[in-house]
């Protein structure tokens, strides 16, 4: 196991070095390059901005260019200062930080739960009403914009009924309380876990039909075992498992929703962090973001393979993602 | 002792004895009987009808502005009301679904044709281009994509050229999966060592005879990405980063209605609406292919 892990995070340093590659190369597509933002005011000179190209070491060749940057970026996590504010990215990135993490750990826990509920039914059922229910419920959520359906939610719940508030995290001025905070968090939450849920419980629902085709089930009903140990102990252990690997294969999209919705409800989080930088041209601040949710990405990969690998010992192997699911479609 | 045949085994036997019907035959009949799937084909055949042939359905102009219904609520002058500018919603939606439709329909050609090819690469000639795809492939799953998108979309500008090359180029991945696992199944199955023995060139066995083997589930997996890329395209453009007014898509027309939501919601109603249903439909298109495709493969 240890060998595995130890496998398995080796073969993060070329994907990190790789990827460090492209977002530079994102870095100098950007109009006017990195300095782009500075050369558009219009009491700029020429000699200004071949000082600050000067201080920011952009005379350097490319390739040390690189380097350096590699160096402070992925080494000290240091992303420079915002081009807008002045305040250096890694602490405006920490200041929000905590907002898309409670946004997305409250998303995440109720789609699994109602995941694994509506695939424990479905699998059980399979065919009947609920299960079709469920079906239409989850393909109607993967068809549905997150965007539109935040907006329809604020309209609804907010503009029309006015019991939820139409965004932020608090209410501004007010001192701190549980019942404010958790008002504002109810609409975002579930807009996001709707799209999470419509993703993964297809795959758990799956994953259970399989398991209860497997002869181990069969045995352990033949040997008398109640249905609730059956359904969790035995058969969930295995359902769950081409899940983790399919949700660890679309990880990324997971943040996709995370920025619209923080946009939609204006939920001072990264994704909205990211967005108003987007706007404003801020490229380091843009770029700091990109690597760190690139890192997230990659540390959720890693955590997903452990489990994987933790739950069934077959997948200790070097397994790549491509592997995954394979002939299963 | 007599055992009752399966088809599989009549097939064997004597082929004559079969109920005369294709492959094709068989797939078809099986999708007629899902329903949804044929109301899902239905609507997006009229969907693109409509869409085609927009200026017939409409008295007004695309981008004409009316300037005493602006922002108008539904009524029997405009159908589905006006926009912020006054423009006819109904009108701009059938236009916005050209659109919206050649943008998914550009993405989630390009993002097959990487697939494809990527996919097949890795899967026929494994080893080391396998080893490098697989890289590729790792870093396009570990980056934020839709972050990346909005970056590159903002860089070059969101026209109808650069949009579906960008999106498609971030969307292929699903493709090559499958693609590559199917050829690496197939790899060694007698006809491609046939083609091998009599000197055909690999590039040659792999178009000739190993893909069209594939492309019942590429036919699929592009089905449910043009629904995934439709979504994508609406985000950006909702975000203001997509295809630029006046340029109707159902996206863009979501973000001019954000201003004014209160006033005039269902400017923002009913394209938020079209994304839905038409994303929708070709989900349900997409699983009903998928099941009649996988019920005549396992025929086989």
């Amino acid at each position: 196991m240890r060998r595995y892990l130890l496998f398995r995070i080796m073969r993060v340093v070329p994907l990190v070095i790789l990827i460090s590659i492209l977002i530079f190369i994102l870095l100098h597509l950007a109009p006017g390059g990195p300095v782009g933002i500075f050369s558009k005011g219009p009491r700029m000179t020429q000699e200004d901005v071949i000082r600050i190209k000067e201080n920011l070491g952009l005379n350097e060749p490319l390739p040390l260019q690189y380097l350096y940057w590699f160096k402070s970026t992925f080494l000290q996590l240091d992303f420079g200062k915002s081009y807008i504010t002045g305040r250096p990215v890694s602490e405006m990135i920490l200041e929000h930080l905590p907002a898309t993490l409670e946004l997305m750990g409250t998303a995440f826990l109720i789609a699994i739960f109602m995941s694994l509920f509506s695939g424990v039914i479905s699998a059980l059922n399979r065919g009947r009403l609920l299960d079709q229910l469920f079906s239409v419920v989850s393909i109607a959520g993967m068809s549905i914009p997150v965007f539109w359906f935040g907006l329809m939610a604020i309209l609804i719940f907010s503009i029309k009924f006015g019991i939820f508030p139409a965004g932020g995290r608090f209410c501004i001025g007010e001192a701190f309380s549980l019942k404010d905070h958790l008002a504002h968090l109810v609409l975002p939450a579930s807009v996001l876990a709707l799209a999470y849920f419509s993703m993964w419980s297809q795959y758990i629902r799956a994953g259970l039909i399989d398991a209860f085709n497997g002869n181990f089930i069969r045995t352990a009903r033949a040997k008398g075992l109640r249905e609730r140990g059956v359904i969790f102990k035995h058969a969930m252990r295995n359902a769950v498992l081409p899940a983790v690997a399919a949700v660890s294969m679309q990880i990324s999209t997971i943040f996709t929703g995370a920025v619209i919705t923080e946009t939609v409800f204006s939920w001072p989080g990264m994704g909205r962090l990211f967005y108003d930088g987007l706007q404003r041209h801020d490229y380091s601040r843009v770029l700091g973001i990109v690597v760190i949710a690139s890192l997230c990405i990659i540390i959720f990969n890693i955590i997903g393979d452990f489990v994987c690998a933790l739950l069934d010992p077959r997948n200790r192997s070097s397994m790549t993602k491509l592997d995954i699911g394979a002939g299963k479609d | 002792m007599i055992m009752k045949k399966t088809k599989r085994e009549l097939w064997r036997i004597d082929p004559a004895k079969m109920p005369v019907r294709s492959r094709g035959m068989g797939v078809f009949a099986r999708f007629m009987s899902n329903r949804l799937a044929v109301i899902a084909l239905i609507y997006i055949i009229l969907i693109s009808t409509v869409s085609i042939f927009a200026p017939l359905f409409s008295t007004y102009e695309r981008d004409g502005i009316d300037l005493q219904n602006i922002m108008a609520s539904p009524s029997s002058a405009h159908f589905l009301g006006t926009d912020l500018l006054g423009r006819d919603t109904f009108t701009r939606l059938m236009y916005g679904a050209r659109f919206s439709l050649f943008v998914a329909l550009g993405s989630i050609s390009i993002a097959t044709m990487i697939g494809v090819f990527l996919g097949s690469l890795a899967g026929f000639f494994g080893g080391l281009i396998d080893y490098v795809v697989t890289a590729i492939v790792d870093i396009f799953l570990s980056i934020p994509i839709f972050l990346v998108l909005l970056i590159a979309a903002s860089v070059f500008g969101g026209t109808l050229l650069v949009i579906p090359l960008v999106i498609g180029s971030v969307s292929w991945m699903e493709t090559a999966r499958i693609v590559r696992a199917k050829i690496q199944s197939m790899r060694k199955s007698g006809f491609v060592e046939a083609s091998f023995t009599i000197g055909e060139r690999s590039w040659l066995i792999v178009l000739k005879h190993v893909l069209p083997h594939v492309a019942s589930s590429i036919a699929v997996s592009a089905t449910i990405g043009f629904a995934n890329v439709m979504l994508i395209e609406s985000a950006l453009s909702f975000l203001g980063y997509g295809i630029q007014p006046p340029v109707p898509t159902w996206g863009n027309m979501l973000n001019s209605a954000l201003t004014i939501l209160r006033t005039a919601p269902m400017a923002a109603f009913a394209p938020g609406l079209l994304i839905f249903i038409t994303c929708l439909c070709f989900n349900l298109l997409g699983k009903g292919l998928k099941s009649s495709l996988a019920y005549s493969e396992n025929l086989l």
